[in-house]
């Protein structure tokens, strides 16, 4: 206890005047401390108006201020000071803290605590939060959204504009929504593109790739596709997942600072697919559903399904489609256990001569 | 006890204190050899270290008169040294409560965070054997955010996307995006200048505060010419706006009473510059030359892109080096100037490192990160010549800036980045 009971500690006075640093000596009182300066002065702080700014690590001088604005400092090199002065002013923590030691438990409560925290938002805080935003989000700026992200995806003069076709599509389209009354108006672009792809983006935009209307071995497939990204846009998952990736964004560069950078991408590629792959169970189910109430015949969504994860078992070509949406055995089994039971009064989707302008809609673009 | 005093180099001190000076020695080493220097460096023989329960006395001596004796303050070849003190372990224990607490908060503590790991680098960086001290708070960073999210933010967002929204018109949504763009263009040079004065005034050295007294519309009606010079000469102004920025804001930079100047020229950095623009040129040209030849030579052509991208990587490295040595090296303080010893070579390895570090760690290593990068500042960074820094004194309008109308109202530190 001697240690922490010494009066006399050498230390250094900044007066907040001049940069001159002058020598001193620290005596501990008992309702203040008394510093004699290297020049004659003496100072006297209680220590109700001292506080310590630096010393709270190891190797760290012990730095106390006192005053308004700018502050007049004494520094004490020795980190027993600290002690001693906690003991002779019974002042503790938080305001007269001890270098390290204090944190081993905090610092490992915080890491497990900062662990569960990320997985809960990650898993379901976000897209909790995310569901919410964007359900409040107005249809027009949905609208407005996915018009400027179908202009930069599918710029006009990649179009395939055939008007036979066009109009087949827009007919397609529109008794499949018509299924499901909702504030969206739907459109239909196609993309002269050989991947086997299509995607919606918020507010009823639907892009369709040419690699798929030609892979499609019937209309009803092509009704399948429709319905399911019409579902994409009525559970406003693509506006969902694009505040998720913001919020996500923004969480992950609050916490690494200046290198969020890399994190961001990396957490961004993650989510993708990880969040969609929910949001494709629903769109499946729930096109389904659309497709019955549309009298279409559901199966050809399933044939499509199929013939895309058999396509996957032979060459790696369709992988860009299956990448986002995952054909695995459980989903089309998911799938035939809803459509059962369903057969009977459906219409075909298109005639045959209008199935015939849609597969040559790229075929005269320009 | 014949020795030369470590303080004012006067020979043959007969006694502890020098009569010169005033300096005690036996208190000099004692404190050197508490931060683990070794006292026998600066003065062979040394008094003993008393040991640490005896009690401190020396009889106060009147101050040193400025040149009273004729005796120089400082030797003119006096080289001061910065150094940094922190370790990646303390810096984590900091970091990793912040980020609980950030999440626990959605982001909200990211202010808070952003203060505490501030005071942690600033409070472990040295000079003379004073640290620094750094004063902000997080409120106070939190309240230059929601300022700028108030005026800048959400004005930009709606001047850009409303006309569209609410259908106004080609002619609101033209204008709509001319406000936007100049809403943009102010905001970067009015952040430069609010982030400068917020952190300099924050920050202190032996009690002293930096300042920054430079004018936010001159800099900000400057950076929209510089903008448009860079715009109008294809880039080619971009190294001379690189110091022209850098000599406002030197030149505008205060500690205490103690003014920086800026004494690089405007072409200082256009070599450098322009090797950056020859290896680019290089790059798209291999990058071209690849595309023909992958016809006739197959995959043995991809070694060209590869290297020139290698050398992409080298040159920009190389000049970010040149950049940061051409600013320090021209930057003066009474008399003195800091020298910068980076070397493109200890850059790239220290980017290198960290970029490894980070990877492999899935980003937990950022604390360390942090500290490698201050100790790298730190042990590239010297201040060189004589300059009395006693005489240096607090500036009267170095008190905190907050809550002073208008004039300093963008003047906070809207804490990005």
């Amino acid at each position: 206890m001697a240690e922490s009971t010494r009066l006399e500690w050498a230390g250094f006075y900044l007066d907040g005047r001049s940069a001159a640093r002058r020598r001193a000596v620290v005596r501990l009182m008992r309702t203040g401390l008394e510093a004699s300066v290297d020049g004659g002065d003496t100072v006297w702080w209680p220590y109700a108006e001292i506080r310590q700014v630096q010393g709270f690590h190891a190797g760290e001088p012990v730095r106390l201020e006192r005053g308004d604005g700018i502050a007049a400092a004494l520094v004490v090199p020795d980190a027993a000071f600290i002690e001693s002065l906690r003991h002779v002013s019974g002042v503790t923590a938080p305001r007269f803290r001890r270098a390290g030691r204090r944190w081993a438990l905090t610092v490992f409560g915080a890491a497990i605590g900062a662990v569960v925290l990320m997985v809960i938002l990650y898993r379901w805080g976000i897209p909790a939060a995310a569901r919410v935003v964007a359900d409040r989000v107005p249809v027009s700026w949905e609208d407005r959204l996915g018009a400027t992200i179908v202009d930069q995806f599918a710029p006009a003069n990649r179009r395939c504009t055939a008007p036979e076709g066009q109009a087949a599509l827009d007919r397609l389209l529109g008794r499949i929504a018509a299924a499901e009354p909702s504030p969206y108006r739907f459109r239909i672009v196609v993309l002269d593109d050989r991947q086997v792809n299509a995607f919606a983006a918020p507010g009823g935009h639907l892009v369709v790739l040419r690699g798929l209307l030609q892979r499609a071995r019937s209309p009803e497939e092509v009704a399948g596709v429709l319905a399911h990204e019409v579902q994409h846009v009525l559970r406003r998952h693509a506006t969902r997942a694009i505040i998720q990736r913001a919020s996500t964004g923004v969480l992950v560069a609050a916490i690494f600072g200046d290198v969020s950078g890399l994190f961001a991408f990396a957490v961004d590629a993650a989510a993708t697919l990880a969040y969609s792959r929910e949001h494709e169970g629903e769109a499946d189910a729930e096109g389904l559903r659309l497709l019955r109430a549309a009298r279409l015949d559901p199966r050809g969504m399933i044939a499509f399904f199929e013939s895309m994860r058999k396509e996957a078992e032979r060459a790696p070509r369709a992988f860009r489609y299956l990448s986002t949406h995952p054909s695995t055995d459980e989903r089309i089994a998911g799938l035939r256990a809803l459509a059962a039971g369903s057969e009977g009064a459906f219409e075909p989707a298109l005639t045959g001569a209008e199935w015939n302008a849609v597969r040559a809609i790229c075929d005269r673009h320009g | 006890m014949a020795d030369t005093c470590p303080k004012c180099g006067r020979p043959a001190v007969g006694s502890d204190q020098c009569p010169g000076c005033g300096f005690v020695i036996s208190l000099y080493d004692r404190y050197l050899a508490e931060r683990g220097h070794d006292p026998s460096r600066k003065s062979a023989a040394a008094p003993a270290v008393p040991a640490a329960s005896a009690p401190i006395v020396w009889t106060p001596v009147p101050r040193r008169e400025a040149g009273g004796d004729g005796s120089p303050s400082w030797r003119a070849s006096e080289s001061r040294l910065l150094a940094f003190h922190g370790a990646g372990r303390d810096l984590f224990s900091i970091w990793i409560v912040c980020a609980f607490l950030t999440l626990a908060t959605l982001g909200v503590y990211y202010f808070w965070a952003k203060t505490r790991v501030r005071h942690y680098l600033y409070g472990q960086t040295e000079i003379e054997g004073d640290r620094f001290a750094y004063h902000g708070t997080g409120e106070e960073l939190f309240v230059g955010f929601a300022k700028a999210v108030v005026f800048f933010i959400i004005p930009i967002i709606l001047l850009s996307n409303a006309p569209g929204w609410f259908g106004w018109g080609l002619m609101a949504t033209k204008l709509g995006k001319l406000g936007a763009t100049v809403l943009t263009g102010l905001f970067t040079p009015l952040a430069i200048v609010g982030a400068r004065r917020y952190r300099l005034s924050r920050t202190s050295w032996r009690g002293i505060r930096f300042l920054f007294r430079g004018d936010a519309k001159t800099f900000v009606a400057r950076f929209v010419g510089w903008s448009i010079l860079i715009f109008l000469t294809a880039g080619f102004y971009y190294p001379v706006f690189l110091v022209r920025k850098q000599q406002y804001l030197t030149d505008h930079s205060f500690f205490g009473n103690a003014r920086f100047r800026f004494t690089g020229e405007a072409s200082g950095l256009m070599t450098a510059y322009l090797r950056l623009v020859g290896a680019f040129a290089v790059f798209f040209t291999a990058f071209m030359t690849v595309w023909i030849s992958a016809l006739f030579f197959g995959a043995a052509a991809l070694l060209l892109p590869l290297a020139a991208g290698a050398l992409v990587i080298g040159v920009w490295i190389k000049f970010a080096a040149e950049k940061r040595c051409y600013f320090w090296d021209h930057t003066e303080l009474e008399g003195a100037t800091l020298r910068c010893s980076v070397t493109p070579g200890a850059l790239a390895r220290l980017y290198l490192a960290n970029a490894v570090l980070l990877l492999m760690t899935l980003g937990l290593a950022t604390p360390w990160v942090k500290v490698r990068n201050a100790r790298f500042t730190c042990e590239t960074l010297a201040l060189d010549g004589p300059i009395d820094i006693d005489a240096i004194a607090q500036d009267a309008q170095a008190a905190p800036s907050t809550g002073e109308g208008l004039a300093t109202f963008f003047d906070t530190d809207v804490g990005i980045g």
